[in-house]
């Protein structure tokens, strides 16, 4: 019982300081897109610290059964304790907590979350498209600029490799989502991150919808947390703890894709024969790793424990 | 620790084995020069190698720790154990050496392999600019240019047979040369004994009258004429000194005429020529003179009288122009291209300086450098135009500050720290032949030629430390390509020349914190690894071995997201803190370690 207990304030740990890493992570991006070469940062930004939190926490719970069946992996109980601490954490986290926290999150987002996009700084070398950008001067009010194009390529022949610009419009847009073209230069977003934020940026509208379908809509969706709780059938793989979790990571981004795949339209048709519908398939999948989880549990002994005690 | 280091080596060479094949087999090559392929895809392969080495030594490591713990018998029960305490000392030696392995690759491996793969990419169109360039001088018949040229062509590609055949052509022409007129080959400019350069600058008036008086004394008036006219010079005008020289410059003058018609006529043919280019000289027309001179000096290479003023008229000449074939005397291969930066001046305006090529001038510690392809924007304090320059070669010397006088000092600010200013020289001459003197190009803004302000100029100056200048040909776009030293030197002058403070800073603090992250993550990989140890009485089977490969792409993705977190992190530090951020994200680091260290030592079963 002691094993449940604990594994529920390791859940509750995991939902806190996620939400708070998710949200301090947010204020970064959102600082570091407003510094722009040479100014002081002066502005504060006006998106809602309160409708990050809640986005964060949402996304943690979601991802915490992994870190909870890595936990049992670790401090390895009765199988009935293990069973216990994964059905109560996941139905408290897609039952209570995620509809709770994207609620919220959409109540408080910030209703006026117009980005002004910033005017590059004057005096400043920017590499963009093989030459170099000088301004001398900037115009905010006409949003012109005057100063030089150094053509590093020579593609306008120019017998200095120099074009002069005179009154010539700025592409504010060039340095999205940041402000400065030399800021976005040196942050390349990883592809892991890219495919991991816009899984989340799908799944967050996927989830609103739901909601707004009712209970058994969102049961349908939440059937999502039923798979990835399953994969504590996983647990006794193989004879090394390291590869048991290995397993689950795999088995987590497993049914992330099968998953994500749904969502960007995919109708779960194998051969175009029939079609699973969402739900169906992760209820199929945690029918599967159950009984993976179930036989093992019965014909082997829990590799995960400690037999030097 | 066997295991550790035995696993790791095993696995980095199979990695690299593997990023080879990539390279070899599914990488597009851009266009090399030929015969180059091979060491290119060597090098990128390499290269590739070195990005992945972290993510491969980390779990390399983690699975050579879960070995390692697996041979521990007793169990440990409480945190902070002594067996732990012994573990940790060879954990944070191993935690050491991999991170100066892994802080070496980045710091050194990576910019070398890096900066070969680009001269590697950037030879064929350097190669066809060298071929180009030596062609259009053999045109201008500038041969020993051309020749220079066609040389550092073949350093690039030695089995061109373009080039062999430019060469050849040179070759042929020199001897060409020879063969018409043993006479036109060019002579040694004879050089200005020291003491003489000494006393043109900077003897008095009364100095260099006493000296026109002597060689009237005995009978050289030439010399005489010249003295005295230097003495003119440096007099004050309405002086005592003035006035005697004006004479004696007159009376040596009459001197003069009168040899021109007493003489007989072997005398006549070399005084006619010899008056005209002297004449030339001390009419301020250096150029005139120095080629005059220099023709004279072929036909008459004995003559006295025409060896001194050939060698005071080149050294005038070498004062306000230089001679545009001592670029390749530097021994070709441009050492920096595309340098560009602003300066700002003490009026508040500005100049934009973009520089194609530089090269430095062999045995001089870089005070002398020769520049390609030179423009000059400036502007006002405002940002609005007001001229612009291009010229095809420039000379910059570094020019000592106390050497210039009041205004100029005045003109480029105050420097009172600084030892020397770049000076760009911008006309340039044929040292040999007479042909136009290469000048700027000048463009103006209307203001300024309403102004009447209009006048093309033969130097700048740039008012900024010389030091800066060899600094800035080192600066790249990409602060990961700099090294070490050169990013600290040029963090406090970043905005000053055009460069983002903040995109540098940031470079700097992430590489400086480089190596304690890599100790702190090398020791939390024990802390797994112990984890995650095999617990004894099972057998590795090396099946499992495959899991080596899921870990190190799984730590690749993770290191690149902490990468992006660290440098959000940076980015925010500085926009608030400045320069201060830099010496907190290292407190930061070293407090990772220590939390790392903790993590370890508090592990128990």
């Amino acid at each position: 019982m002691r094993s449940v207990v604990s594994s529920l304030v390791v859940f509750l740990a995991i939902c806190i300081v996620g939400s708070l890493l998710g949200l301090a992570i947010f204020m970064l991006y959102t600082h570091t897109t407003m510094v722009v070469a040479g100014e002081r940062f002066t502005e504060s930004s006006d998106v809602s610290i309160l409708s990050w939190l809640l986005y964060s926490c949402a996304i943690s719970a979601s991802a915490s059964v992994l870190f909870l069946i890595n936990y049992t992996i670790r401090h390895p109980s009765k199988p009935i304790y293990h069973i216990l601490s994964i059905l109560i954490t996941s139905s408290l986290a897609w039952l209570v907590i995620i509809p709770s926290c994207l609620y919220g999150a959409e109540q408080f987002l910030a209703k006026d979350s117009q980005n002004n996009p910033k005017m590059p700084s004057a005096r400043y070398f920017r590499l963009d498209s093989g030459g170099v950008y000088f301004y001398s001067a900037v115009y905010p009010d006409t949003v012109t600029s005057e100063g030089i194009y150094i053509d590093l390529n020579n593609d306008f022949g120019s017998k200095d490799g120099i074009v002069k610009i005179s009154n010539a419009p700025i592409n504010l847009e060039v340095a999205e989502p940041f402000s400065d073209l030399l800021i976005k230069e040196t942050m390349q977003i990883p592809m892991a991150m890219e495919k991991l934020l816009s899984f989340y940026h799908l799944i967050g509208k996927i989830a609103l919808r739901a909601m707004d379908h009712g209970f058994l809509k969102w049961l349908m969706f939440a059937s999502m947390g039923l798979a990835f709780g399953s994969l504590l059938g996983l647990r006794r793989l193989f004879r090394w703890r390291m590869l048991n979790c290995i397993a689950i990571l795999v088995g987590f981004s497993g049914i992330l894709t099968v998953d994500a795949l749904y969502f960007s339209g995919w109708n779960g048709s194998f051969f175009g024969n029939f079609e699973i519908p969402f739900w169906l398939m992760n209820c199929i999948i945690a029918m599967l790793l159950s009984c993976v989880g179930i036989l093992f549990t019965l014909f082997r002994k829990d590799p995960n424990l400690e037999t030097e005690q | 620790m066997k295991r550790v280091v035995a696993s790791t080596i095993i696995y980095s060479l199979c990695v690299f084995i593997f990023s080879a094949f990539l390279v070899f087999f599914k990488t597009e090559i851009p266009e090399l020069l030929p015969n180059s392929e091979f060491a290119y895809k060597i090098k990128l392969s390499l290269l590739q190698f070195c990005s992945l080495l972290p993510s491969v030594i980390i779990s390399a490591f983690i699975i050579g720790y879960t070995f390692m713990f697996n041979t521990l018998d007793k169990p440990i029960f409480v945190r902070f154990s002594p067996t732990m305490m012994k573990f940790f000392k060879r954990i944070l030696v191993a935690a050491l050496f991999g991170s100066a392995f892994l802080t070496i690759t980045y710091e050194v491996a990576m910019p070398l392999l890096q900066q070969s793969i680009n001269h590697m990419k950037e030879a064929p169109s350097l190669y066809s600019q060298y071929i180009k360039s030596s062609e259009r001088y053999f045109n201008e018949k500038s041969y020993i240019v051309s020749y220079q040229y066609a040389k550092a062509a073949e350093k690039l590609y030695p089995a061109s047979s373009e080039v062999a055949a430019l060469i050849d052509k040179c070759e042929v022409s020199f001897d060409r040369l020879l063969e018409t007129s043993v006479d036109d080959v060019a002579v040694d400019i004879p050089a200005l004994p020291q003491d003489e350069i000494l006393v043109m600058n900077n003897a008095t008036s009364y100095q260099l009258l006493q000296k026109a008086q002597d060689c009237f004394a005995s009978e050289n008036w030439i010399d005489a004429h010249y003295y005295s006219m230097l003495a003119i010079a440096a007099a004050e005008t309405g002086s005592a000194n003035e006035l005697d020289a004006k004479f004696l410059a007159s009376e040596a003058w009459n001197k003069l005429e009168e040899i021109g018609v007493y003489q007989d006529p072997e005398v006549e043919t070399l005084y006619k020529p010899k008056m005209k280019a002297y004449e030339m000289l001390v009419d301020g027309d250096i150029v005139g003179a120095y080629y005059a001179f220099g023709d004279l000096a072929k036909e008459y290479p004995k003559d006295r009288d025409i060896d001194r003023y050939y060698a005071i008229a080149s050294y005038e000449m070498q004062q306000n122009y230089f001679f545009f074939d001592e670029l390749p005397e530097s021994g070709m291969l441009e050492d920096d291209s595309n340098v560009y930066f602003y300066v700002t001046r003490p009026n508040g305006s500005f100049y934009v300086v973009y520089i194609k090529g530089t090269a430095t001038v062999q045995d001089t510690g870089g005070m002398v450098q020769l520049l390609r392809d030179v423009s000059v924007y400036q502007y006002t304090r405002n940002g609005n135009f007001i001229m612009s320059f291009y010229v095809p070669y420039a000379k910059m010397v570094a020019l000592p500050v106390d050497s210039l006088d009041e205004k100029t000092k005045e003109a480029i600010g105050n420097l009172d720290s600084v030892d020397s200013v770049p000076m760009m020289m911008l006309e340039s001459a044929d040292r040999v032949q007479k042909k136009e003197i290469c000048s700027p190009d000048f463009t103006f803004s209307p203001e300024v030629v309403a102004a009447g302000k209009d006048n093309p100029f033969s130097f700048l100056i740039l008012p900024m430390p010389y030091e800066d200048f060899l600094l800035l040909k080192n600066v790249s776009n990409n602060p990961d390509e700099m090294t070490l030293a050169d990013l600290f030197l040029f963090i406090r002058k970043t905005a000053n020349y055009g460069y983002s403070k903040e995109t540098y800073l940031q470079a700097l603090c992430y590489r400086i914190c480089l190596p304690i992250m890599y100790v702190a993550i090398l020791i939390l990989a024990a802390g797994i690894g112990w984890n995650y140890r095999l617990l004894p009485g099972s057998r590795f089977r090396l099946t499992w071995a495959f899991i080596l490969p899921f870990l190190s792409i799984l730590l690749y993705a993770m290191l690149n997201m902490l990468n992006y977190i660290q440098k959000l992190l940076n980015y925010s530090m500085i926009s608030l803190l400045g320069l201060g951020a830099l010496p907190l994200s290292i407190v930061i680091s070293i407090c990772l370690f220590i939390f790392s260290i903790l993590t370890f030592v508090s592990r128990k079963s």
